[in-house]
């Protein structure tokens, strides 16, 4: 099954269109076409595809180890994409091979110990309709929209189909099954499209609940920190500009206002962030000064992700983003970022720039009102001033209560955050927070409930601090005196029982360090190498292989038709031996043909004058057969003394004696 | 329960892998490919527009499908016109006959050879070795994959394309040829014929099941080989027919004895009568043919038939160029009983010893030496011998010697798989070893080839 004159081009010429290689589609699709008018083929044995499918397979091995290295959640997409590069070399073969078709044992191991064993039966393929296929979904990988994608898929799928109809039916029959075929297809695209968005939907909503930390759904539960704190995972490297040796550094990643069944809310959507300079530069707040500068590195298997940031962002830059969103709160949201990303931050420490209060902010449920009226009760907040207030709960949280990784739910009480304050008295931060946020707020100060992570573990491995996923955070802002500030009542010793639950190990922050510049490498100095010359590499390696094979004499080139397109080696039909052969038939003496020239030359040569002329001729004959039969023909020198050789022969021959 | 299960799991994929081929165009494969990637790799339709390519693809593969339900009316009769063998690894063609009986047309058709089903029974998988399973890796040898495909492709003979029939007009016959190149000796039992009609876009085909068995004999593979020099004792001496320029009686004298009635009176020893007045009559040898004898080792102590099957190659390489009328040669090997087989001089034909040699099979629990009386027997009769044997051990030392103490000339051939290791083993016999020919077992032509 042969793919039709110009459909591999025309194929490959859509995929680049699509992926927006045109040039290198071009440059590729006038090679292929190129085989059906070239005048000479090679002959290619399994071993010599074995080797063109294993330069497949390095170039797929490659693909593979850049794109995961790159951007891994998009590495399938990736190597979708490049996939008729990567076979190139393959269909290029077998294109321009005699037979057309490749050794199915060039595929695979198995395949090829058969072809040791020679005792199985091989069979001939042809990949072009593959190849084209793979055509078809790497151009699906450039998700263009619009309906001409369907269209010209449909097109080639039509033009394939046509190559392979039964003969059994008519030309109508057939069309109008095809039309049927198309009107399916159509439907059926927009079912699918319609029903997994319908899915997508449903499912993004099921399970908004379980994100650990989605201000995209402004969504957090209690406990989620909690469960973070488990793990020693490195998931930041910072560095400040203001660095002081055992500082704790707070980062705000988002804020949230409303409290409901242990669930806050944020009342605030996100909102584009225009960019003024290029898409690594966002200005967030107005510019003032003093401004101090943090510098942030961290991965992320997703495509959008949440920034970890300071109190008082003015501008992100560096970051390689194509859309930066934030909302009310500085929550800052970035879309579509490659798995290492690095962003550069300015800001002032102060919340100056959250939004105002509200009345969701002053708001406390009515389940948790019991335990919180109690301790307003207890403590006489309702009788003190705001400042007061804050030393008081601070003090109050500090004596009475103590930290606690251990998660104990809502045991007998009505809610845990009621067994936290009436019961256990035990907890974590989240704990802490949301305690601390609806007693401010019953006591009529607006408060919010924050979570962040806290920055104080320096790292001489690249001497920067790390924040590891047990260093989450959650702590409360308070509007005091018309500004907002930032308030934590969770004992301060929560960092140190934190790093005694949840022991880190030396070897895999190493290695850890070991993967961030590996990648730190690859994303700021190898993607900008690979995508400037990357594609030149094939360039190299193709040669190589070709040369190889050419050098090896595995690969032998035969004319088809016309004339011979290798001058450098000579026509066996050429060789001036030939003229010896006249001369000697003309003077009497015809070869029969049953004899070689050898057993001709020792049968008539008794006639000559000359003895030596046998030995002589003996000697030219082998250089003859050299001339005619060896690979590697004549040299240059050689083939003038032949020429000679054959001229003295020549003349002697003309005075012999019959 | 391991095996078992391997077993299972190959018998089932043959079959799913059987069915597929008679269902599906290559096309269709193309398609099905085509839908399976899309699908798992375009499942999150936001990324990629290979939803596209899997709703046009499913959309294919229904209107086939729903196509592919029209009945498939045919009504046929088709013949195989079989040659009477084919050889190991020639070119050969046969003729398949066909009848449209039916008032229709058939256009577009495809036939499908159907052979018996060649899957190895479970015991035949654990017992035979494939062989170069001692090549495989620990892997292959556990899984049995390798042993599996070799036994079905012995089982299998040989493997025919499918044909794409011209239009048969109805009630016309037509004659299509088909080629295939035999892989394996033995009887090739064919089952029947399918026919398979692909729908209008040439995904699906609807298929058509006819039997007709028919078997076929593939002989053994053969080489151009050497026409092995039978020297016998005999030879230049009056009294061998075969060698024998003239035809006639034999003339060498044996005795006298008394005339009985009948002898021909050209026999009278005419100076004994005058000396002793009674007819006194010359006898002479009897009729002497001379009688050479093949001898096939069939003892497979390695389990590499490979190695058995390059015996039975020669072994059939030298039969054919025999000259039948001037000899009687004798085949003798090891089944459940010694068999030997004679032919030449009218007894039989070459083509008979080749069908035996075609479904000759290795026998693993018998010694050489078992051959010993049957030949002991008959040494006398025999005038040289040449023997292919598979291995050098004290059984084959002991054929040899009895060669040797008859005064019987003996050319014998070992296949090896290394030449260099069983010489090394032979060497110590140095006087069998001007008798012996290491031959490779992948080097037969380059060994034992003319020029």
């Amino acid at each position: 099954m042969k793919a039709p004159r110009l459909f591999l081009g025309a194929i490959v010429l859509f995929w680049g269109w699509q992926v927006q290689t045109i040039w290198i589609a071009i440059a590729l699709a006038l090679i292929l076409e190129s085989s059906h008018m070239v005048k000479s083929k090679f002959v290619f044995k399994p071993s010599d595809f074995n080797k063109f499918f294993d330069v497949c397979m390095v170039f797929f091995a490659g693909i593979i180890v850049i794109s995961l290295t790159l951007e891994p959640e998009k590495a399938i997409l990736i190597i979708l994409k490049w996939l008729p590069l990567v076979f190139f070399p393959l269909i290029t073969a077998q294109e321009f091979s005699v037979n057309g078709t490749i050794d199915s044992r060039a595929f695979f191991i198995v395949q090829r110990k058969r072809l040791k064993a020679d005792i199985y039966d091989s069979k001939e393929i042809d990949i072009s309709f593959l190849y084209s296929l793979f055509c078809i979904l790497s151009s699906a990988t450039a998700n263009s929209k619009g309906p001409l994608f369907f269209v010209i898929v449909v097109l080639f799928f039509v033009w394939g189909l046509w190559q392979v109809r039964s003969r059994r039916v008519s030309f109508f029959l057939w069309m109008f099954c095809i039309f049927i075929t198309i009107l399916l297809g159509y439907v059926g695209h927009n079912a699918i499209r319609l029903t997994r968005i319908k899915i997508n939907q449903w499912m993004m909503e099921y399970y908004a609940g379980y994100y650990a930390d989605n201000p995209f759904k402004n969504f957090t539960a209690l406990g989620e920190i909690g469960r973070l704190k488990l793990s020693d995972k490195i998931i930041l490297r910072v560095w400040f500009q203001d660095y002081i040796e055992d500082k704790t550094y707070r980062l705000h990643t988002s804020s949230y206002t409303g409290f409901s069944k242990s669930n806050w809310f944020s009342g605030y959507g996100f909102k584009s962030v225009e960019n003024g300079h290029d898409k690594t530069f966002w200005q967030i707040n107005p510019l003032v000064n003093p401004r101090k500068k943090m510098t942030a590195y961290f991965r992320s298997s997703r495509e959008n992700a949440v920034l970890t940031l300071p109190s008082g962002v003015l501008t992100i830059s560096e970051i390689k983003a194509l859309a930066l969103k934030k909302n009310a709160m500085q929550s800052v949201r970035v879309e579509k970022i490659p798995s290492l990303i690095k962003y550069v931050v300015s800001y002032t420490g102060n919340l100056s720039y959250d939004a105002p209060p509200s009345d969701m902010d002053l708001q406390v449920p009515g389940n948790e009102l019991p335990g919180i009226e109690k301790i307003i009760e207890e403590l006489s907040l309702d009788k003190i001033s705001d400042q007061e207030i804050l030393n008081t709960i601070r003090n109050y949280f500090l004596t009475e209560y103590t930290y606690s990784l251990d998660l104990k739910g809502k045991q007998d009480q009505a809610t845990p955050l009621q067994n936290f304050l009436n019961s256990t008295k035990s907890g974590h931060c989240e704990f802490f927070a949301t305690a601390t946020t609806l007693l401010l707020r019953k006591a009529k100060i607006p408060a919010r409930y924050a979570t962040g992570y806290m920055a104080h573990e320096y790292s001489l491995l690249g001497n920067h601090l790390i924040v590891r996923q047990r260093d989450a955070h959650a702590w409360s802002k308070a509007f005091i005196n018309g500004q907002w500030i930032n308030f934590d009542t969770t004992p301060p010793q929560f960092l140190e029982m934190d790093n005694q639950k949840v022991e880190t190990s030396i070897i895999s922050d190493f290695f850890s360090f070991l993967g961030f510049k590996l990648s730190q490498l690859r994303h700021e100095t190898g993607a900008k190498l690979m995508n400037q010359y990357g594609l030149w590499l094939i360039l190299p390696l193709g040669l190589t292989l070709f040369l190889r094979l050419r050098r090896s004499n595995r690969i032998k080139r035969i004319k088809l038709s016309g004339k011979s397109i290798d001058d450098t080696k000579q026509n066996p039909n050429d060789s001036p031996f030939y003229l010896i052969e006249t001369k000697i038939v003309q003077q009497g003496f015809p070869r029969h043909s049953y004899e070689t020239y050898s057993s001709w030359f020792a049968r008539i040569m008794h006639h000559f004058d000359n003895e030596n002329l046998n030995n002589e001729l003996q000697i030219l004959l082998q250089v003859h057969n050299r001339y005619c039969f060896s690979s590697s023909g004549l040299k240059k020198v050689e083939k003038i003394k032949f020429n000679s050789d054959i001229k003295n022969i020549l003349e002697r021959l003309i005075i012999a004696r019959i | 329960m391991l095996y078992r299960f391997f077993y299972k799991s190959y018998s089932l994929f043959y079959v799913l892998r059987h069915w597929r081929k008679r269902h599906f165009t290559p096309a269709g494969g193309m398609i099905i490919t085509a839908v399976i990637l899309s699908g798992i790799l375009g499942f999150n339709i936001l990324k990629t527009n290979l939803y596209q390519v899997l709703a046009f693809g499913l959309s294919i593969m229904l209107v086939s499908f729903v196509y592919s339900l029209f009945r498939f009316r045919l009504k046929v009769t088709i013949n195989r016109i079989l040659p009477e063998y084919a050889t190991v690894g020639n070119k050969s063609v046969y003729e398949i006959e066909i009848k449209n009986l039916s008032s229709n047309t058939q256009k577009g058709l495809i036939l499908y050879e159907e052979i018996q089903d060649p899957r190895p029974p479970l015991k035949f998988l654990l017992s035979k070795k494939e062989p170069f399973e001692h090549l495989r890796n620990a892997w292959d040898r556990k899984t049995l994959y390798f042993r599996w495909l070799w036994l079905t492709e012995k089982n299998r003979k040989a493997r025919f394309s499918p044909i794409k029939l011209p239009a048969l007009p109805a009630g016309e016959t037509i004659r299509v040829a088909a080629k295939f190149v035999p892989r394996f000796r033995g009887y090739i039992n064919f089952s029947g014929f399918t026919f398979a009609r692909p729908d209008a876009l040439g995904i699906f085909n609807r298929v058509h099941q006819v039997k007709k068995k028919q078997k076929m004999l593939f002989l053994p593979k053969q080489y151009k080989l050497k026409t092995p020099q039978l020297v016998s004792t005999r030879q230049y001496h009056p009294g061998g027919i075969c060698l024998a320029s003239s035809i006639g009686n034999s003339d060498e004298f044996m005795s006298l004895r008394n005339y009985r009635p009948g002898d021909p009176l050209r026999n009278v020893h005419w100076r004994s009568f005058a000396k002793t007045q009674e007819l006194v009559i010359k006898e002479f040898e009897d009729e002497y043919f001379v009688r050479h004898i093949i001898i096939l080792d069939t003892f497979l102590n390695s389990g590499n038939e490979k190695l058995f099957e390059s015996a039975v190659s020669i072994a059939s390489s030298y039969i054919t160029p025999l000259k039948t009328h001037e000899a009687i040669f004798d085949l003798m090997f090891a089944g459940n009983n010694v068999n030997s087989f004679f032919w030449g001089r009218g007894l039989g034909h070459s083509k008979k010893m080749l069908e035996i040699l075609a479904c000759v099979e290795p026998c693993e629990n018998k010694k050489v030496f078992d051959l010993g009386p049957t030949l002991e027997a008959d040494l006398k009769k025999i005038s040289s011998a040449i023997c292919i044997f598979l291995g050098w051990d004290e059984g084959h030392k002991k054929v040899y010697q009895l060669f040797k103490k008859a005064l019987v000339p003996i050319s014998i051939i070992v296949l090896a798989e290394n030449k260099l290791l069983m010489e090394e083993k032979i060497f110590q016999d140095k006087a069998a070893m001007a008798h012996i020919k290491v031959v490779q077992s992948d080097q037969i032509l380059e060994m034992l080839g003319k020029g």
